[in-house]
């Protein structure tokens, strides 16, 4: 096989390599480009004369003027974020089929011109490789979703904080506060600290308690009403536990709850076990008439003398 | 004594978020889990009784606001496992979201009668133990 094919080869081989990285972005061209969006912020809205154009307005206007240059800040972030998405995007994209399809032409070359087989065979063989050290090195092909979704995670909380600032006055949420989660915000756009929270969640993985469901229990349906009332009534005789006369009660209500020999205590233990066995009651009764069942029942159990 | 387990019985997030509530009955939710297809919910017994009601959202989820993250966790919604973050509502978002009880006056009334409150302000400590014997 002459030099020249070889030289063809590699010509092609190039050609796939990098044509893979205009065409596979994956997202639309934006509308309005970050360097527009930057250039509007940086310009519009410099740190230190929005500061200074500040504190000579009033209330009313300066809320309105920070939420104008804030929003021009998370425009220009966004659009800038944006970028940074599409790069990733297309260097995963691009790169991965640019290099499968220079692969495939070479090994398919190795395979028709004898000649040039081992040569081509090596080539390929490098380009199998480079491809295996550009999805290590960039951004981890298969875990990159996780970390994006991670990213974008943090992104929406600060963003969420940003824009309930926004709503009140200048003078509970200043635009020194609303720079510095501007820079938050910034920061959140980072593979380094999503790779940083996606270990924590594999640590908290990993010490996830694995817990008996077979002693799980099937309660059931309660309306919002019953919820409510039920929940006062424990409230009103946890809170009763404070006076003499309150543990008395307590007491009963283990009572009526089925605990033999409930009397009233101001040991611990006896009332966290009175305490379990109210909450296990109360929490199958499931009716108002069930609830007030429950009351009388209180009301009419006999009294066992206590500490 | 053992940790309180229920099986989850709704079907949507936002359900089984309340159902968990219902059932704090001197009982905190502490874990979400879900194997063969059901859905579970744990609970650390105490003698404590939280006020405001249990968010579950999909992951990963913006916080309500003022709302303290409960636990991670996984259900099964529609056959399908997705991961989830519980989050105890702050009083003012449970009474946006319809989710609060009646009267936050009075509430505010019990507390000051029990006591101070436990590490979590959502929660109102009506009684003695902050931590339970096993």
């Amino acid at each position: 096989m002459p030099k020249i094919s070889f030289i063809k080869a590699g010509a092609l081989g190039l050609a796939l390599l990098t044509s893979g990285c205009s065409s596979f972005d994956g997202m639309p061209e934006p509308v309005i480009t970050s360097t527009v969006a930057v250039d509007t912020a940086t310009k519009n809205y410099m740190y230190d004369s929005v500061i200074a154009k500040m504190g000579s307005m009033e209330e009313g206007p300066r809320t309105v003027y920070r939420n104008r240059a804030v929003s021009a800040y998370l425009m220009a972030m966004d659009a800038r974020y944006f970028d940074f998405r599409r790069g990733l995007a297309r260097n995963i994209k691009g790169g991965n089929l640019g290099l499968d399809l220079a692969l495939l032409g070479l090994t398919g070359s190795a395979a028709i011109w004898d000649k040039a087989a081992s040569e081509l065979a090596a080539v390929a063989t490098a380009v199998a490789g480079g491809k295996a050290s550009l999805n290590r090195e960039l951004y981890f092909e298969k875990t990159l979703p996780a970390l994006i979704a991670l990213m974008e995670a943090e992104r929406l909380t600060v963003r969420a904080d940003i824009l309930r600032g926004l709503t009140r006055t200048e003078s509970d949420y200043t635009i020194e506060e609303a720079f510095s989660d501007l820079t938050r915000y910034q920061s959140a756009a980072s593979l380094d600290g999503a790779i940083q929270r996606a270990s924590e969640v594999a640590a908290s993985e990993g010490a996830k308690a694995k817990y008996d469901y077979s002693k799980a229990i099937e309660l059931c349906a309660v309306s919002p009403e019953v919820a409510d009332a039920r929940r006062e009534l424990l409230i009103e005789l946890n809170a009763g536990r404070a006076t003499p006369e309150g543990r008395k009660s307590y007491a009963q209500a283990a009572a009526a709850a089925g605990m033999v020999e409930a009397r009233p205590t101001e040991d611990e233990t006896e009332a966290f076990l009175q305490s379990q066995k109210i909450g296990d009651f109360m929490r199958n009764i499931c009716t108002m008439d069930g609830l007030d069942k429950y009351e009388n029942a209180i009301a009419s159990q006999p009294l066992i003398e206590g500490d | 004594m053992d940790d309180l387990i229920i099986v989850l019985q709704k079907l949507s997030l936002e359900d089984m978020g309340k159902e968990a509530h219902y059932s704090e009955l001197n009982a905190k939710l502490k874990a979400l889990e879900t194997e063969n297809g059901k859905n579970y919910a744990v609970f650390e017994r105490g003698m404590f009784v939280p006020q405001t009601s249990v968010a579950i959202l999909p992951k990963p989820a913006v916080p309500p606001s003022g709302a303290s993250k409960i636990c991670d966790g996984e259900l099964t919604v529609a056959g399908v496992v997705i991961d989830v973050e519980a989050y105890r509502l702050s009083a003012d978002e449970a009474e946006l979201l319809g989710a609060a009880d009646d009267d936050a006056e009075d509430r505010d009334g019990i507390a000051e009668m029990t006591g101070p409150a436990d590490d979590d302000p959502a929660d109102r400590m009506t009684g003695i133990a902050d931590d339970p014997p096993d």
